[in-house]
């Protein structure tokens, strides 16, 4: 198989009832590189009231390695679009569900022993976050996946089955606020929702799980059904695995593995971590959000 | 406190009672005492101090004591100064210092300066490399597992300097002598203003036995906090603006804060006052905007970034981070420096130490087990009764836990929760504490002592200690374990050296010139916004007590004609104070309405009306009742108390324990008693004028409390002549010498026209004379030149429309004829009544108009939605499918 190239434009647009006075503004959009991607391109254009504001805009690395653009609005505006133009290419991942991994008792125990190399990497998203609490509820849930012994890799893609056939996918039961608890109570929830809830599990074990945010492919296979979450925005999941498989992505949102169809914009140790777009403004009064992604195949 | 009656001699009132006392003053068994050996023979460093309290009488020190308790509540040293509900009590400070000899403290110094450096690199490593992580020198938890984690909080120290400025430690003494260290301190370590405090107040009650002890100075101490402070602003190093970002008069810091602004000299800012504009911090002002080099900040961690960090605060500074990352502003101590405070850190203290320095503590953590390690957690589970329990990360001062004293089934429970969460719990090793002499019971008692000591940063790297501590003393050892706040008294701390002390002072030195400044532009805008409210709050006051103290003379007289007594009534009405009219009282029974209607009439202007205006005036609830307005006007001086004399201040404050009470006035003979309350309210506001006129400086500030005067005081003439003026007064009407009253211009009427009432000489008294300090005309007058005054863009060629409003009001006063306004038609005056109509629209436009320009800059910050909620919003859309 060979690597893909994808073009992608992502327009969020702010509408607000009265004039802003003041934004800041913290933007997650550009794909980080990896050793599964790598971004070509990168531009990022914010307009006010439709004319180029070209603020000065800085540039970091966070403390995962994510880039983060910052830029400051100080002119009286009624409307803001941020569009993040990205070219990226994604290489395929080797790795398949039946990949041979230790036992799931194992990999917890070497990063607590600190005998695994990568111990202190894995420990710091194996705790509670600000929208994740480990509880007795998530790890019975596994368990039902993580018998005894079972390779990490294994059980781990069962429970990701699990997650995509309980639960079922509904927009309309959360929304971005809604607690890890209570989607995994009504069994429903968005890609964001299943995301949580599978890391809530695999923490809940023991296991050290991040959250990834990015995008899923547009073009549906011929004759297959279009995957849910397309030309959207995405959430997944990896899974820390062991020294030698290392992170491995779990789509609970599509039942896969993450492969060529998805570009991760962003790694955290869940979703407060990795904000598309965290902003405060003064003024405004109500505010309407409209987002528009497109994710093309390049030629 | 209670002497025994009819003892003729008192032998403690005598010289050399104390004496004996003293000489019996042995400490507590087991315990190590400050002042006196095991043997009972005094230490070196204390002698001075017993033959001086040895020679004083019983009531000599009780007198001390009192003094320097008065002392204390006249500065206002308390935790949360207006109380919202939370503890509110007054610093106790005890008339014995605590003495230390300076050989002595120069090994706890060191080794406080060692834990110093040590929380710094510390921080630096764990924001930073982590080599301390890998090297598993400290495990991750102390990251990872901490609620209060921000991955946001690394790359903030990438600057070069020291990223703690200010470190405290809490000290206690073994039986052995030794000094142990129960908690550290490295976010905002709070006290210090408390340790200025005491010292002042300690060293003027006993200056020869302060001078005597060769106390050592703090203010060398206080001037190395200030030069790092300054030697970490990149620009501007000369004189960088140096901002204490307090959380406001509500917080149990306030006091310390505006205390610790006034002795360094720099500007006390809240949340409100502060914003990032231009990618850098700005001090907002009526001035403009001034950058801030340097915030020594209050807030939490989590709480300075509303943006970055925690959400829905009131004290944060949106996109405060990013300018910390720019370099353009340093927060000290920085952001993240709680880390170093975590109780599990003290288990593993003495390994960063090797790690660090390849030595020892010199002042070691009381042993410290942390429960996430299994070693940790089989011990605390096994000596779990000895150990003191406390939470791994500090919270907000969460009060440790004594498994000792617990029933079995509350053990049980608290084993159970650590071993769910083991991560988040230490187990402590029971520690015991020094005796020191305390006054107390009218005598000497050994309590049990707490010491806070402190290391600032010095220029060019390493710490200073003070020398000197906080001391806090209890009779119970377990009080002084919870927090900084706890304890019953605190005591001055006397570091005594063997010869005699050079005085160092923070006054600065002649060779250094200041450059002179007379303006004030630089006044925040939250501060000006205060003052013009505090102003017209204690006008309104004001007007209120003298409408009130009349109304109460003339209900209570006997000559008081019903027309006299009818309009007065309604100006009471009109101006809040008078409570509606009861349909029934409890003695009555419902049946009988008409009875009791007709004898409120017959009644009219004595028990019933009485009643209601005192109903009114003092009942907390009406909102321009008296009593509401003097709480408002405590509540607005307590937000600017370091803007206002220390004198205004305590006149409030004596303002409101006459005003703000319960006044029981069945009776018309209490009415009585109650106009001389309302004559010395009117007296201490006087003098409240009288000091902001004599001794405040014609900054901005004072133009601001003064325009509220002005503004206010006219509004309440405007209204007074409507109600009073309402129809047309019969000749020579005692209506006309209750205006004159009101206005406080009645003595000069009767000087210029002796007894003789005329309306249009009265309405010239009060609106037209120019040297009547309380006419219209010289309000107006006072009010435009205020306003001509306010800073205002140069190049603007046209009239604001403050500028305008209050050009308005000067001329209809101006332009007014006196004896157009006294004539009647048809039983009113209607130039009268169009004169005041319209003034009575312009002045609340004029207030709204000011407010709107110079007084709101602050706002609150919305979040903005997220993606993914656009993106549901969108799936909806894509649904059918």
């Amino acid at each position: 198989m060979t690597s893909m190239t994808y073009r992608i434009k992502h327009i969020t647009r702010y509408e607000y009832a009265t004039n802003v006075q003041i934004s800041h503004n913290q933007v997650m959009l550009m794909p980080k590189n990896l050793p599964s991607s790598s971004t070509l391109k990168h531009r990022l254009k914010v307009e006010t009231d439709g004319v180029d504001a070209s603020p000065a805009v800085r540039k970091r690395d966070d403390y995962f390695s994510n880039v983060v653009h910052s830029f400051s609005l100080e002119r009286s505006h009624k409307s803001m679009s941020v569009t993040s133009f990205g070219k990226v290419e994604v290489f395929p991942r080797a790795i398949t569900p039946d990949a041979t991994s230790p036992a799931w008792e194992e990999v917890i125990s070497s990063v607590q022993t600190t005998t695994d190399p990568r111990w202190l990497e894995a420990t710091q998203f194996r705790f509670p976050s600000s929208r994740i609490r480990a509880d007795d509820i998530y790890r019975n849930y596994a368990l039902e996946s993580f018998s005894v012994g079972r390779p990490v890799l294994e059980s781990a893609f069962e429970l990701t089955q699990r997650i995509f056939s309980d639960f079922e996918y509904d927009p309309a039961a959360t929304d971005v606020n809604t607690p890890t608890t209570k989607s995994f109570e009504m069994r429903r929830g968005v890609c964001q929702d299943f995301a949580h809830i599978e890391i809530a599990c695999l923490r809940s074990l023991g296991l050290s799980a991040k959250y990834v945010s990015g995008y899923l492919r547009t073009l549906p296979p011929p004759g297959k059904p279009r995957l849910v979450g397309a030309d959207q925005s995405h959430a997944w999941v990896a899974v820390y695995c062991g020294p030698k498989l290392g992170w491995v992505d779990l789509d609970p949102t599509n039942n896969c593995l993450a492969g060529e169809g998805h570009v991760t914009i962003a790694h955290g140790r869940d979703y407060e971590d990795v904000v598309p777009i965290r902003g405060v403004f003064l003024g405004g009064g109500k505010h309407k959000i409209s987002v528009s992604v497109d994710v093309a195949p390049h030629q | 406190m209670a002497e025994a009656a009819g003892e003729s001699i008192k032998p403690h009132r005598q010289a050399g009672w104390l004496a004996q006392r003293l000489k019996s003053y042995s400490g507590v068994t087991g315990c190590f005492d400050e002042a006196v050996e095991a043997g009972g023979a005094v230490r070196p460093a204390w002698k001075r101090m017993f033959d001086y309290v040895g020679r004083l009488t019983q009531a000599e020190i009780q007198l001390r004591s009192t003094q320097a308790q008065r002392q204390i509540e006249n500065d206002g040293a308390v935790f949360n100064p207006h109380d919202m509900g939370e503890v509110s009590r007054p610093w106790k400070l005890d008339p014995i210092p605590l003495i230390i000899s300076q050989q002595e403290w120069s090994k706890v110094a060191e080794g406080l300066q060692q834990r110093a450096q040590l929380a710094n690199l510390l921080l630096l490593d764990l924001l930073g490399p982590q080599t301390l992580l890998h090297e598993k020198v400290v495990p991750p938890e102390l990251l990872y597992a901490n609620p209060n984690y921000f991955p946001a909080y690394h790359g903030l120290v990438q600057h070069p300097r020291q990223h703690i400025h200010l470190y405290a430690a809490d000290l206690a003494r073994g039986p052995g002598g030794r000094w142990w260290v129960t908690t550290d301190r490295t976010r905002a370590p709070s006290g210090l203003g408390f340790v200025l405090e005491n010292r002042l107040i300690t060293s003027r009650l006993m200056p020869s036995v302060f001078a005597g002890c060769n106390a050592l100075r703090l203010a060398s101490f206080f001037q190395s906090f200030k030069a790092s402070l300054a030697d970490w602003s990149d620009r501007f190093r000369e004189n960088p603006r140096i901002a204490i970002w307090s959380k406001g008069p509500t917080s149990k810091s306030y006091f310390e804060d505006a205390f610790l602004a006034r002795y360094l000299g720099h500007t006390l800012v809240e949340g409100d006052d502060i914003a990032v504009r231009q990618g850098r911090v700005m001090l907002k002002t009526l001035g403009g905007l001034l950058p801030i080099e340097v915030l020594l900040r209050r807030p939490e961690d989590y709480n300075c970034d509303s943006a970055e960090l925690r959400s829905g605060t009131v004290h944060g500074v949106s996109g405060l981070l990013d300018v910390i990352r720019g370099g353009d502003v340093a927060v000290a101590n920085s952001l993240g420096s709680s880390y170093a405070e975590s109780p599990m850190l003290a288990a593993y203290l003495q390994g960063v130490c090797r790690h660090f320095f390849n030595q020892d503590l010199l002042l070691p953590s009381i042993a410290t087990w942390w429960c996430g390690s299994a070693n940790g957690l089989k011990y605390v589970s096994e000596n779990f009764e000895r150990l003191v329990i406390r939470r791994a990360f500090r919270g907000d001062d969460d009060a440790p836990v004594f498994p000792r004293e617990l029933d079995a089934k509350q053990r049980e429970s608290l084993l159970a929760e650590i071993r769910q969460s083991p991560h988040q719990y230490v187990g402590q090793e029971d520690f015991s504490r020094s005796t020191t002499p305390v006054w107390e019971n009218q005598t000497i008692e050994p309590w049990y002592l707490a010491i806070r000591g402190f290391s600032t940063a010095s220029v060019g790297g390493g710490y200073t200690t003070l020398p000197g501590a906080l001391a806090r003393v209890s009779p119970d050892p377990n009080v002084l374990s919870q927090d900084m706040t706890s304890g019953e008294k605190s005591q001055d701390v006397w570091i005594a050296a063997d010869e005699r002390v050079p005085v160092v002072t923070l006054l600065p030195k002649p060779t250094k010139q200041t450059s002179l400044q007379r303006s004030g532009a630089d006044l925040p805008s939250r501060v000006a916004e205060n003052l013009y409210w505090l102003g017209r709050n204690l006008e309104r006051a004001e007007q209120s007590a003298r409408l009130l103290r009349l109304a109460l003379t003339r209900a209570t007289s006997e000559d008081t004609l019903e027309d006299e007594a009818t309009r007065l009534s309604e100006l009471c009405d009109a101006s809040g104070q008078l409570a509606p009219t009861p349909k029934t009282t409890e003695d009555e029974t419902p049946g009988e309405p008409e009875e009791a209607e007709l004898l409120s009439e017959h009644a009219s202007h004595s028990g019933s009306f009485v009643r209601r205006l005192v109903e009114g005036a003092f009942d907390p609830a009406r909102p321009l009742s008296l009593r509401n307005t003097v709480g408002i006007t405590l509540q607005t001086a307590s937000k600017v108390r370091d803007r206002i004399a220390l004198d205004s201040y305590r006149i409030i404050v004596e303002l409101s324990d006459q005003i703000c009470r319960d006044m029981p006035v069945e009776t018309l003979e209490g009415a009585i008693e109650l106009v001389q309350v309302l004559d010395g309210a009117i007296d201490s506001l006087s003098a409240i004028s009288g000091l902001a006129s004599e001794s405040m400086t014609r900054t901005l500030g004072w133009r601001f409390l003064d325009l509220g005067r002005a503004i206010e005081r006219a509004c309440q003439l405007v209204a007074a002549a409507t109600v009073l003026f309402d129809n047309q007064l019969d000749d020579s009407s005692p209506v006309l010498e209750d205006c004159l009253n009101l206005c406080d211009s009645y003595m000069t009427y009767r000087t210029r026209y002796m007894a003789d009432l005329d309306l249009a000489a009265v309405l010239d008294l009060i609106i037209a004379d120019e040297t009547n300090p309380r006419s219209l005309i010289s309000l107006s007058q006072r009010i435009l030149t205020h306003v001509e005054a306010l800073p205002r863009a140069a190049t603007n060629a046209t009239l604001s429309q403050d500028q305008r409003i209050a050009l308005d009001i000067f001329h209809r006063v101006r332009l007014a004829d006196v004896f157009k306004l006294a004539a009647s038609r048809e039983r009113t005056y209607p130039q009268l009544a169009e004169l005041l109509n319209g003034l009575s629209d312009q002045f609340p436009t004029l207030s709204d108009c000011l407010a709107g320009r110079f007084l709101i800059h602050a706002g609150v910050f919305q979040r903005h939605f997220s993606r993914d909620s656009a993106a549901l919003m969108q799936q909806e859309l894509v649904q059918p499918e």
